[in-house]
């Protein structure tokens, strides 16, 4: 079944109603296998409430949720055979160490008591937590308790990998352990489907992003599309960065032929043009009022850009 | 059937490491063979069995009470501290959940009990002097056959309504509340009766009192009623298998005979597991 599969996770019409309040509201989408997708938006948009359906945690109102091609509601348990996941927030037992959960978790995937030794091995090795395996878990901080989350998640060697909120509650340094051990993840032909309101680590990591807003899937596409189109709706843009930027410089460019506006922030200038193709036009104009050039680029909105703009109001 | 086993153990060991465990283990690991090595030292002529029946009375309020601190919060605990997010992210139903979490809890207060009886009934055939036949031996299985059902019934009444609420404060305080109420349900039937059946001149003759209180144990919703108390019937049956059939030292037949009571633990069990399991499957993890 596996084999024929085309959409690792497929909802139509899915909703979640909590008593008046609705959480998602017929939510449509489709996350193909192999793809870094990037479940995006705003606290409160229903993020969580969906990945929850998806695993059976909770039941929809309505609407239909399969994943690895099984209905949730009906055959949620073989889903989960192939599903690794991490909850946002989620709890150990404080009295087991690290290898006596990952036992535990190891025989309910079935896996004999060899396998289960070999892969834990590996997996406390590549989270790191070699030299405190044998430490209780209320010793862990959180950043090593996420690790370890990350770990039990990659015990099945999963088709899916559901994260929700990875890095929530992490110190910086702990952050970029986990984006890094994440974005090493995405190599392991697994699907990753990241939940997360962070657009810098979303855009680190995922290729398609979908989001949401108060339980509305509004968009669904690739980042490289929506920076274009996004690109298109609020303008071209072309940074410069140069040395000792001087109101010569900005009339200097100002008159080129094609330049709309220009914005000057500290030794950068932000050019609003027509086309990207007056580049070296600009860079000529700021040559003759006597700058420097370092750098000049055109300026692809970035994730966070798209975010706005497209959950603005 | 593994998965159930892994739950299970974890369960086990978990409740092994407890403190509510240890502590009760302790206490009832020092009371009932000191209770029992008494009553064998200063009641003359009695059998094993005669002083393992004297410490029941003791016995059956730890019974209880294990049976409710074991698994109160088996469930809202792991809900409580998001463990169960993790653990039903796995290929389990909660069925296996469930009844791995049943077992585990069980298996743990039988850790304790049996090793303590088997003790305390050393301790007595060694202070009476007096060896227990095969049919008292198989008498005393009987009992902790009966003791381990009720505990199952009082393991499986706290794990409703911890599947059901949302605190461990709610679900210890709502476990002993129906402790109490299931066991006050007979003896609120009684006596609304009493008045009705029992008149004067009853009062004045023992005979007819007694046979008066038969005739009121022989209705059926007085039945129904006794058959309701897990505790009632746990300690029915097992005075009844220890030599002991009359109703709390009276004279006074029980309202239902041993098999029913064994029959009205089992059925209890039952549909405490299954409200249980009913509960737990409906209901959103949230």
């Amino acid at each position: 079944m596996l084999g024929e599969l085309m959409n690792v996770i497929e909802t139509i019409g899915l909703t979640k109603r909590f008593k008046n309040i609705s959480a998602v509201e017929d939510l449509s989408l489709k996350v193909g296998e192999g793809d870094l997708f990037g479940f995006l938006g705003p606290n409160g948009a229903g993020k969580t409430t969906t990945i929850n359906m998806l695993m059976g945690f909770i039941k929809p109102t309505d609407g239909t949720a399969k994943v690895l091609g099984y209905d949730v509601r009906t055959d949620g348990k073989k889903a989960r055979e192939k599903i690794g996941f991490l909850p946002e927030e989620f709890g150990f037992y404080d009295n087991f160490n690290a290898i006596e959960h990952l036992d535990y978790y190891g025989t309910l995937y079935g896996m004999d008591k060899r396998e289960r030794e070999t892969k834990i091995e590996e997996l406390i090795k590549s989270a790191g937590l070699e030299e405190r395996q044998e430490s209780k878990l209320r010793e862990y901080s959180h950043g090593m308790k996420q690790r370890l989350g990350i770990a039990q998640a990659l015990l099945n060697d999963p088709r899916l990998l559901i994260l929700d909120e990875p890095t929530s509650g992490l110190d910086p340094r702990a952050t970029h352990d986990m984006r890094e051990l994440i974005k090493g993840l995405s190599r392991r032909n697994v699907t990753l489907f990241l939940s997360s309101h962070l657009l810098y680590e979303v855009q680190q990591i995922c290729d398609v992003v979908g989001i949401l807003d108060r339980g509305h899937l509004i968009r669904v596409d690739k980042i490289d599309n929506l920076s274009r189109e996004i690109g298109k709706d609020i303008g071209t843009y072309i940074l410069v960065t140069c040395t000792n930027v001087t109101k010569e410089i900005v009339v200097a460019v100002e008159k080129v032929d094609g330049v709309l506006s220009v914005e000057q922030d500290g030794d950068k200038l932000r050019v609003k043009v027509d086309d990207v193709v007056i580049s070296p036009e600009i860079n000529a104009a700021i040559i003759s009022a006597r700058g420097r050039v370092k750098t000049i680029a055109e300026a692809t909105p970035d994730l966070e850009d798209i975010f706005m703009r497209l959950t603005r109001g | 059937m593994h998965k159930i086993l892994a739950i299970t153990k974890k369960e086990f060991y978990e409740h092994l490491k407890s403190k509510r465990l240890v502590i009760f283990g302790v206490i009832f690991g020092a009371i009932i063979p000191l209770t029992m090595g008494l009553t064998a030292y200063y009641t003359k002529g009695v059998s094993p069995n005669d002083v393992l029946a004297g410490s029941h009375g003791l016995a059956t309020f730890f019974y209880v009470i294990l049976g409710i601190a074991m698994a109160y919060d088996v469930i809202v605990r792991e809900k409580k501290e998001k463990s169960l997010y993790t653990l039903l992210s796995k290929p389990i139903s909660r069925e296996e959940v469930v009844i791995g979490k049943f077992l585990g809890s069980l298996l743990s207060i039988c850790a304790i009990i049996i090793p303590v009886l088997i003790i305390g009934y050393l301790i007595a055939i060694a202070i009476t002097h007096n060896t227990p036949s095969v049919a008292d031996i198989g008498a005393v299985s009987s009992y902790l056959g009966i003791i381990l059902l009720g505990i199952a019934c009082y393991v499986g009444l706290a794990m409703a309504i911890s599947s059901a609420v949302r605190s461990s404060t709610t679900a210890i305080l709502s476990a002993i509340g129906a402790w109490f109420g299931l066991g006050m349900i007979y003896s609120i039937v009684s006596l609304a009766l009493m008045p009705q059946m029992l008149t004067p001149q009853v009062y004045a003759d023992p005979t007819l009192m007694q046979a008066k209180m038969e005739e009121i144990n022989s209705l059926w919703y007085v039945k129904l009623a006794y058959a309701m108390n897990p505790g009632g019937c746990m300690d029915g049956a097992a005075y009844s298998v220890l030599g002991l059939k009359s109703l709390m030292g009276q004279g006074l037949r029980y309202p239902l005979s041993t098999n029913s009571m064994i029959i009205s633990l089992v059925i209890f069990l039952a549909v405490a597991i299954g409200i249980t399991l009913g509960v737990f499957r409906s209901k959103d993890l949230t």
